[in-house]
């Protein structure tokens, strides 16, 4: 019985941890998933911000392109000109316009405008670039001889009747670019770099820091800096830019804050993309909080659950102590009956470790006090012998109904005979005599036999057999007596 | 970008504590050994160690007293006697370069008859002295100041306080992404990259190397902050991509010294040693350069090239021992000093500057063109 408890208790443990085991990796996996969610919709955010600004870049570049190439044609299909005339209705729409400096190159690479933009043009080699492109061309940014600021030329060649007559050029400044890209509060926190993607230069655009702004980088130094979670999807990425593809993102950290990147091509700059930076606590603060919520959320609910579950466990134990009760011990007395007695002291003989005395004892003429005192009394007369026995014998053994008027005690840990017999002798008087409803007192007595484990036997029903037949003997007897098995 | 200055602050420091930690090492080593000696033995070696450790703290403590004494210098009295008085503010001193663009400005304000106080910073990690040293120039009552900036946030405050005082100010040596100055003086360092760059490559194809081989170039740089480092990167590279064959490759690992020669050096071993088909070495300043040039002459290694900045004592020996393909960029700092002077006094004689910025130029220097005159007369700061 003892082995069982052990097993369902062993259960009940093993269930309970399976249990917490369970909730709890289904709570790492649910966060993982949380987190990779976030991770995506950060990423998915800074290309989506990439998108937006890259659109907003293209559109006034295509605007200013546009605007330019409107006043060329206007120069081509107007009448002939001097270039100086034409040199004065450019200046006349540089003054409507975003751009910081304006000029007209004729065919013979004469310049009109401004001697520093001549100069820059000869050092950048933009001249010999421009009359080998049939087409619009806009220039890497530079940093401008007049303004000392960072910017970027449109080349805009001018036809008539299909011959080359010139070019108008135009100067934008990196930072009206960079007032283009904004948009609202999106780029509060961004890092927006323009990036070449043959020599993987980058100039910042807009950066979190104020004296970065403008300044020349590179990704391989950049990279330095950045931990991935693989090295693969960084240059993955980079290797897309550099096969024109349109647009893709990566995440990484830097100094252990995550970020994410996403980048996109500038159309009208050749071989240019704006990538657009962004720290992701940034942009996931509000996941962020839920995910902690529901984690914390989750740690409720598995703490409420767990109690819940320890507080059934306990109620099923309690409920099972008392079947346990009701099905091993008799109604009437409250000892044990006799299957569990058995199986009880079964167990103990089978350890062979302690000696043991087991004793049958009868109630003398039993069925007399039924027959003459009726079933109830009857009954009154049981329960007493079985106080009477719990009272002397509950702190040293095992005491149960064998059935009818037979009770059956197995005391532990007791060799010797005297005090046995000192009991049996204090149980004799205890139960000389008791009252009855309606009879008032009336005598009782008993006979008992003892036999001793393992000098007399060693097996339950052997033992059995020989108290019985002691208790027999006593019978024979006279009764009222107690024996030693001999 | 702020992670990146985090991380060269915290260089720093571990480059301080390295340094204690070298002095300390033996100390610790010799304690343990003491502790496993005898008892007796080992008292006598504590109380000895106790001893020579707080004389050595007291000695590093006066140290530290007399390197922030000396961290920069400061102007000398203004003197009244009517002419205009110039501030410069170097974020360098005591250099040939920097001598070299002082001298420029020296010989600019006795031609044009104005006084020149002029003071700065050891290094240009020093901003804060460097922002201190305009607040002085201010509070003396400057006509003008001319200023080689550090591309830190509090520069670019005092630029800004600077000119809302009217104060005409002229950036030297290095240009800063700001609206606050009247004119800059200063090498374009994309185009420095670039010449880097072409020199490399010259070099390479003098050496034999053929398109279908593979090539790798180590680029070394003293800090992945300064601007002009950075420029000149950035030129290199663009120019780099755009006038090689795929197999010839710059190094990922771009190394970063500090500023540390020592350290510029050790990671020159580090290209040798860890890098295949290594065939040319950068540096993109002039420390990067000389603990480049200084492992190249101690492992003979005359089979790589070295393109470096400016000319050290070390780039020199190099160049003019002739078995090595060496190429340096050298700016012309005399012109910046010179020119910034010159712009400062037009300024305040109520003219404009041209240009709001004036590239001074580069000259790459070899072996052969080294003795030519007219590389000697830049070479001579003139």
């Amino acid at each position: 019985m003892a082995d069982r408890k052990k097993n369902d208790r062993r259960t009940y443990v093993v269930a309970l941890l399976a249990y917490l085991v369970i909730c709890v990796l289904i709570l790492i996996v649910g966060v993982l998933d949380v987190r990779d969610t976030v991770k995506n919709y950060n990423m998915s955010q800074a290309r989506l911000v990439s998108t937006l600004l890259v659109e907003n870049v293209n559109e006034a570049l295509d605007d200013v392109v546009s605007q330019i190439e409107q006043v060329s044609r206007a120069i081509a299909g107007g009448n002939e000109r001097d270039s100086d005339v034409i040199y004065e209705e450019l200046l006349a729409y540089r003054s409507r316009s975003d751009i910081c400096s304006i000029g007209y190159v004729d065919v013979d690479m004469n310049l009109y405008g401004e001697e520093g933009d001549y100069q820059d043009f000869i050092k950048h080699g933009f001249l010999k670039d421009m009359t080998e492109t049939a087409q619009t061309m806009v220039t890497d940014p530079y940093r401008s001889k007049i303004s000392a600021d960072n910017v970027i030329t449109v080349f805009v060649p001018i036809y008539k009747k299909g011959a080359r007559t010139g070019t108008v050029y135009a100067n934008l400044t990196l930072q009206r670019l960079q007032e283009f890209a904004k948009m609202g509060n999106f780029n509060e926190g961004a890092n927006i770099y323009l990036i070449d993607c043959d020599s993987l230069n980058c100039i910042a655009c807009m950066d979190s820091e104020l004296a970065s702004a403008g300044t020349w980088n590179n990704l391989a130094l950049r990279q330095a800096g950045m931990e991935f979670d693989t090295d693969h999807d960084y240059q993955f990425y980079i290797s897309k830019m550099k096969n024109g593809v349109k647009g893709d993102m990566v995440s990484y950290r830097i100094n252990g804050t995550a970020y994410s990147q996403g980048y996109e091509r500038i159309d009208k700059m050749q071989g240019w993309y704006l990538a657009v930076e962004l720290a992701n606590h940034s942009l996931s603060d509000s996941f962020d909080t839920f995910q902690s919520k529901l984690v914390a959320y989750a740690v409720m609910l598995l703490f409420v659950t767990f109690v819940v579950g320890i507080f059934l466990i306990l109620v099923e134990k309690l409920q099972k102590k008392n079947f346990e009760k009701l099905s091993s011990t008799d109604a009437m007395t409250g000892l044990y009956n006799k299957k569990t007695f058995t199986s009880l002291v079964e167990e103990r003989l089978r350890d062979k470790k302690e000696p043991g005395v087991l004793i049958f004892v009868d109630v003398d003429n039993f069925k007399n006090y039924n027959d003459s005192y009726g079933h109830l009394n009857g009954d009154a007369v049981l329960k007493k012998f079985a106080r009477e026995l719990q009272a002397e014998f509950a702190s040293r053994g095992i005491i149960g109904r064998y059935g009818g008027d037979e009770f059956i005690v197995y005391l532990e840990r007791v060799s010797d005979k005297g005090p046995v017999e000192v009991s049996m002798q204090r149980l004799q008087t205890a139960l000389s005599s008791m009252e009855l409803e309606g009879f008032g007192t009336v005598a009782l007595s008993f006979s008992s036999g003892g036999v001793r484990f393992p000098q007399d036997g060693t097996g339950f029903k052997e033992l059995c057999k020989m108290a019985d037949e002691t208790l027999y003997r006593v019978k024979e007897g006279g009764k009222g007596r107690f024996y030693w098995y001999q | 970008m702020r992670g990146r200055r985090d991380c060269f602050r915290c260089a720093r420091m571990r480059r301080e504590v390295y340094r204690h930690g070298l002095f300390m090492r033996p100390v610790a080593v010799f304690w343990i050994k003491a502790m496993m000696m005898k008892k007796r033995y080992s008292v006598v070696i504590v109380l000895a160690l106790l001893i020579l450790l707080s004389g050595c703290a007291a000695l590093q403590e006066q140290q530290a007293v007399e390197e922030t004494k000396f961290a920069s210098e400061t102007f000398r009295e203004q003197v009244d006697n009517g002419r205009p008085n110039i501030y410069l503010i170097t974020k360098g001193y005591g250099s040939d370069y920097w001598d070299t663009l002082r001298q420029g400005a020296a010989n600019a304000a006795e031609e044009y008859d104005c006084n020149l106080y002029v003071a700065g910073t050891q290094t240009e990690s020093h901003f804060e002295v460097l922002a201190e040293l305009m607040q002085d120039a201010l509070d003396r009552g400057a006509d003008a100041i001319i200023l080689s900036p550090a591309d830190t946030p509090e520069i670019m405050q005092m630029t800004k306080k600077v000119k809302m005082a009217d104060v005409p100010l002229v950036f030297v040596d290095t240009i800063l992404n700001t609206e606050d100055f009247d004119a800059c003086f200063a090498t374009d360092n994309m185009e420095a990259g670039r010449l880097a760059a072409r020199e490399t490559i010259r070099l390479l194809e003098r050496m034999g190397k053929q398109p279908e081989e593979a090539v790798s170039v180590g680029i070394d740089i003293g800090s992945a902050q300064s601007q002009t480092i950075l420029e000149r990167l950035a030129g290199f590279q663009e120019y780099w991509s755009s006038h090689t064959p795929g197999t010839w490759k710059v190094v990922d690992d771009i190394k970063i010294n500090d500023g540390d020669m020592e350290t510029a050096e050790r990671q020159c071993y580090e290209f040798m040693d860890g890098c295949r088909d290594l065939a040319a070495l950068v540096g993109l300043n002039n420390g990067s350069t000389v603990g480049l040039a200084r492992g190249l002459l101690k492992k003979k290694r005359t089979d790589l090239v070295l393109v470096g900045f400016d000319y050290s004592q070390e780039i020199k020996e190099l160049i003019e021992e002739g078995t090595y393909l060496t190429a340096s960029i050298v700016q012309r700092q005399y012109d910046m000093g010179y020119e910034g002077v010159f712009a400062a006094v037009k300024l305040l004689g109520g003219g404009t500057v041209p240009y709001r910025y004036v590239d001074t130029g580069v000259q790459q220097v070899t072996g052969d063109n080294v003795n030519s005159p007219y590389i000697q007369e830049i070479l001579n700061g003139k």
